[in-house]
């Protein structure tokens, strides 16, 4: 080793150790942890650029097809002292639809026919709504959620299988909110919702699976 | 006798089932019977790669490749020897957010690579190398070589048979499978924001194979 490099490695790690504590600390590990105790509770808001509904439906008997509702917007009242007294209220673009093909995207958003029903949502459909009506705690970490979902006009009861995902305080550069996130599944028949095109060829269960992140 | 307005309605009843009506059943179902040897094609617009990442340890986010083009080779009676090489599209990557897409195909800042993928990235590829079978004959582990950003390493994949038979629309035999993977995304030279965004990508795949006979 050449001696020339000491000093420096020196001067590099004593600019190490001043970092470290106020910058770099957070860099090496992610904010967030598995740990309920990171929850302070309150009343939170959803972090809507990561926060989306993936839904996954049967193709022709062959394949699952998966697409997804992003940009969820939302509130969260959470006391972690009393979880089953929980509410949650979020509201999801249908109108935002998002999936791999083009043209698929295009014919779940087609207009309906002059005096006729669209085939799917529509060229301006409504916001889908979810309004929790009971919670009831599974362990320490897990939820069956029950509400109303609005979809398409209609309402009807669904049931979810919420998971905590994850707490913590964000970096101050990255606004320095707590967070707290779950992933919920639940499964639905589009049908009972009045989207019934294609069915039995298209599914008409479909599945659920829920990302969401809350702030405040 | 059957009264006539009846018969008429019968007979009108009969046509429009036949013609109209969508069939009433779909035509795939998970018997391995079904499944003929031949050499297959992806059907692009059902073929997908989910890709599943943790944000920040807050919760996690999920997004998907399409449009996958491929070839299956298969014949029932030698899974073992069952060949499969898929083309996936990177550039076309789909989120729910157009801010995310943007970043992950935006070109380095300065000099060096890029967070991502970067602005112009390269189909990846897989090629698979080795099918292990299930006894059962419905799964398979299939050992493979993944090419992404310019990088190929090794990628093993649970893979389930999900259904086969006659598409009614385009007359192909088609085959489906569902496969889930994990690989950490620095081991292909992708690092943006590690650990803040995981390194560690779950894949749900889904694909549907067809063939003309």
């Amino acid at each position: 080793m050449s001696k020339p490099l000491l000093p420096t490695l020196a001067i590099a790690a004593a600019a190490l150790a001043i970092t470290l504590p106020l910058g770099a600390q957070p860099a090496m590990k992610a904010p967030g942890s598995r740990d309920t105790a990171q929850i302070t509770g309150g009343t939170y808001k959803t972090d809507p650029g990561h926060s989306m509904v993936v839904w996954t439906l049967d193709h022709l008997g062959f394949t699952p097809y998966s697409g997804m509702f992003g940009d969820v917007v939302g509130t969260l009242e959470l006391d972690p002292k009393n979880p089953a007294s929980a509410k949650v209220d979020v509201t999801i673009p249908v109108s935002k639809v998002t999936t791999a093909s083009a043209g698929l995207t295009a014919h779940l958003l087609k207009p309906a026919p002059a005096g006729g029903k669209a085939d799917f949502f529509g060229a301006t459909p409504a916001d889908a709504r979810f309004v929790s009506t009971k919670v009831e705690l599974v362990g320490t970490d897990k939820a069956k959620i029950t509400g109303n979902l609005t979809l398409n006009g209609v309402t009807k009861p669904v049931t979810l299988d919420a998971a905590f995902y994850g707490a913590g305080k964000a970096p101050a550069m990255m606004g320095g909110k707590e967070n707290v996130g779950f992933t919920a599944k639940g499964s639905i028949k589009r049908s009972e919702f009045g989207v019934a095109y294609g069915i039995p060829m298209v599914g008409d269960e479909v599945k659920l699976k829920i990302i969401v992140g809350f702030q405040k | 006798m059957i009264p006539r307005p009846l018969f008429i309605a019968v007979l009108a009843l009969c046509f429009t089932t036949t013609l109209v009506a969508a069939p009433a059943v779909p035509p795939g179902t998970p018997e391995p019977s079904r499944v003929t040897a031949g050499t297959y094609k992806t059907d692009p617009l059902h073929t997908l790669v989910g890709w599943r990442v943790s944000h920040l340890g807050f919760n996690d986010y999920f997004g998907l490749f399409g449009t996958i083009n491929g070839t299956l080779v298969l014949d029932p009676a030698r899974l073992s020897a069952a060949r499969v090489s898929v083309r996936i599209p990177v550039r076309r990557i789909i989120t729910a957010s157009e801010g995310l897409t943007g970043a992950l195909l935006r070109g380095p800042s300065g000099p060096g690579k890029a967070d991502y993928f970067g602005s112009r990235p390269a189909d990846a590829i897989f090629s698979s190398t080795k099918v292990t079978p299930d006894p059962d004959g419905k799964r398979a582990i299939i050992e493979g070589n993944l090419t992404l950003n310019g990088m190929t390493r090794p990628v093993s994949i649970a893979a389930e048979f999900s259904g086969a038979g006659k598409n009614p629309y385009t007359g192909k035999q088609t085959i489906g499978f569902h496969g889930t993977a994990t690989i950490n995304r620095s081991d292909w030279g992708i690092v943006g924001d590690v650990p803040q965004v995981g390194d560690k990508v779950e894949l749900t795949i889904s694909a549907a194979f067809e063939k003309s006979q």
